[in-house]
């Protein structure tokens, strides 16, 4: 896991967001433990508050569970659930587009029609 | 946060040489490492004494773990580990007597574990030298041995980051971070430092003392978003003055923290808003608390 | 009582313990054999002159400084359950172990004459009266010149104050030995200085200690 100190992404972020990936790609399994709190504070150099505050955003999202005295582990990922979770990114993820176009002075349909050309060129 | 106190002190008081210590409600979260900041002469090494049981008259209640225990009677002063500035050890101890003391005024201290920490820190152990002829940055590495060398719950050390060089702070962080992952939960540390920035990664709660009194403290990342860092043009530098909480201003424009909940108040003007560093917020919270002149 | 004497160690260095202990039992005992032998005379005033000057300028790296403003507060001592407790015991056994010193380091001197010097001269050169005196003495000087050293932490504090004893011991021997008066006076007077002195040493410095952990 890399952190990046001076993105503008809160440090807690980047590492709820890396386990969230890891979570979602299926490299942390249903029933894994999460590394411990204070163990993972330690190997990443932060504060434990931090990571806690990560993995209580993760807990918060469903994707893992604390258990009383043996951590977090992954929750049972149901495929409706992952669909959203990857609709909510895509969102996220064309809002910020949109955002640039206006800037940009980009119209609507100049917007789709860029999408459209992108798309293609990934099915290429 | 739900979270458990390591220790609970009610209505703390305690006057010493014209200024006075006066803490209603304190608890230190459990499981965590607390810092303790404030300016020189707010309280710092008054508080840790008391809680560290080397400062036996005040006012109010002080009790330790879960069990709600007394410093009186010697059980609690097993569980803690305390490193102060004021003079620690009889200046012409070798560091091989430290040692030998050790094993004898602490039922927990382990000499392998001691000398492995000695070793570690690259404490000149082999050179027969006497505490005071050690640097200030060995001697408090010579004291932070002693109590690591101990199973102990909670560290107490009082501005342990200052004599050491930014290696050896790097080091103390390090050290820290292991101390309270070796608890799972159990181990605390208290801290007090003038040197925030270079503690910042290892400060779980934060508690900012002025004038003897509590003026703010939370989790670091409860602060965060209590608290913004926003930066915005010399024109609106005389509208901002009212909302920010502080801020300095020049010719280029102005940068201050503000109390989140007012962010809104700040709508019309062109400004950044940033997450500010621990470091940013106690500047701020000590500027809005200080006697001191500011220009 | 294990405990207690571990409790004095600790507080003593290596040099201390060989110097104290070994060095300077050995170096007396040679000068009361070399002067008994060469001379056919007992060396025990310089002997006693000798002894108090080491005892209280080693005393500096035993508990140099202790009663002095500001370094009675070790804290580390403080800390511990046990802190005042082994202070205590370091002080106490101190004072026992330099009067058992002083009487058995006398006691072998005399020995050495009546062994070496096998004609009646043996009992002239020292009586017990005289060697009595002579532990008294040395004894009182050495916790005196201590108690007041201990109030500062200068090594030349030290140095004075271990060759005015030496001196004022010589001085005082002369005069007790050369006066119309039975041993037991002195002898007594002496016991109880010393007695007080010890006392008090234990007294001032455990008030210090204890004293830091509230305001004065």
């Amino acid at each position: 896991m890399k952190l990046l100190q001076n993105s503008g992404i809160p440090i807690y972020q980047q590492i709820a967001d890396q386990l969230r990936s890891d979570i979602l790609a299926g490299k942390l399994k249903e029933g894994d433990y999460l590394p411990s709190i204070r163990g993972l504070a330690k190997d990443l150099k932060i504060s434990v508050i931090t990571t806690m505050k990560a993995y209580e955003q993760l807990e918060a999202e469903g994707l893992v569970t604390a258990a009383q005295g043996k951590g977090f582990y992954v929750n049972a990922q149901d495929s409706e659930m992952l669909k959203e979770q990857h609709m909510r990114r895509v969102e996220e993820a064309l809002l910020e587009a949109i955002r640039a176009a206006e800037i940009a002075g980009m119209t609507g349909k100049e917007l789709q029609e860029t999408l459209a050309a992108l798309q293609d060129e990934k099915i290429l | 946060m739900n979270t458990n106190s390591v220790v609970k002190a009610v209505n703390l008081q305690k006057k010493f040489r014209g200024f006075e210590l006066s803490i209603p409600d304190l608890q230190i979260p459990k499981g965590f490492a607390t810092a303790l900041i404030g300016e020189n002469g707010a309280g710092k090494t008054t508080l840790l004494n008391l809680l560290a049981g080397i400062r036996l008259d005040f006012k109010g209640e002080i009790s330790y773990f879960d069990e709600n225990e007394k410093m009186s009677g010697g059980k609690v002063q097993e569980r803690i580990g305390y490193t102060g500035p004021n003079s620690f050890f009889l200046p012409h101890w070798t560091i091989s007597q430290v040692e030998e003391i050790s094993g004898l005024l602490f039922d927990n201290f382990h000499r392998d574990r001691f000398e492995a920490i000695c070793e570690n820190l690259s404490i000149p152990v082999k050179v027969r030298k006497n505490v005071k002829d050690l640097s200030d940055g060995n001697k408090m590495k010579l004291m932070l041995a002693v109590v690591l060398a101990r199973d102990t719950e909670l560290l107490i050390l009082d501005e342990p980051a200052s004599p050491l060089d930014p290696l050896m702070r790097d080091k103390l962080n390090d050290m820290i971070r292991e101390y309270l992952e070796q608890g799972n939960g159990e181990h605390s540390v208290f801290f007090s430092t003038h040197n925030i920035a270079d503690m910042e990664n290892v400060t779980d709660y934060a508690i900012i003392l002025e004038h003897g009194n509590i003026v703010e403290q939370g989790f670091v990342e409860d602060l965060k978003e209590k608290y913004v860092l926003v930066k915005g043009e010399a024109g609106d530098a005389e509208a901002a003055k009212k909302i920010l909480y502080t801020m300095t201003k020049s010719s280029y424009g102005f940068e201050g923290i503000c109390l989140s909940e007012k962010l809104e108040q700040l709508a019309g003007m062109d400004v950044s808003v940033e997450t500010p560093t621990l470091s940013q917020i106690s500047v701020a919270v000590m500027k809005a608390n200080t006697s001191l002149k500011l220009s | 009582m294990k405990h207690n004497i571990r409790s004095y160690l600790v507080f003593t260095s290596l040099w201390y313990k060989i110097i104290m202990f070994v060095v300077l039992p050995l170096v007396l005992l040679g000068i009361q054999v070399f002067s008994t032998v060469v001379f056919r005379g007992t060396a025990i005033p310089m002997f006693a002159m000798i002894l108090v000057l080491v005892e209280i300028i080693a005393d500096y790296w035993f508990l140099g400084g202790i009663q002095e403003k500001g370094s009675e507060k070790i804290d580390y001592l403080k800390t511990s359950p046990r802190g005042m407790e082994v202070m205590k015991s370091a002080l106490v056994i101190d004072l026992v172990r330099r009067f058992l010193f002083h009487v058995g380091i006398f006691g072998l001197a005399r020995m050495i004459t009546l062994i070496l010097e096998s004609s009646d001269r043996a009992g002239e050169l020292i009586g017990f009266g005289e060697l009595l005196l002579v532990i008294f003495l040395s004894y009182t000087l050495s916790v005196l010149g201590i108690f007041i050293s201990r109030f500062t932490s200068y090594l030349w504090v030290n140095l004075l104050c271990g060759y005015i004893g030496s001196i004022a011991g010589l001085v005082i021997l002369l005069v007790c030995t050369s006066m119309p008066v039975p041993m037991v006076l002195p002898n007594a007077a002496l016991a109880v200085l010393g007695g007080g002195i010890s006392v008090l040493i234990v007294k001032i410095a455990m008030l210090k200690v204890e004293g830091s952990y509230y305001d004065k």
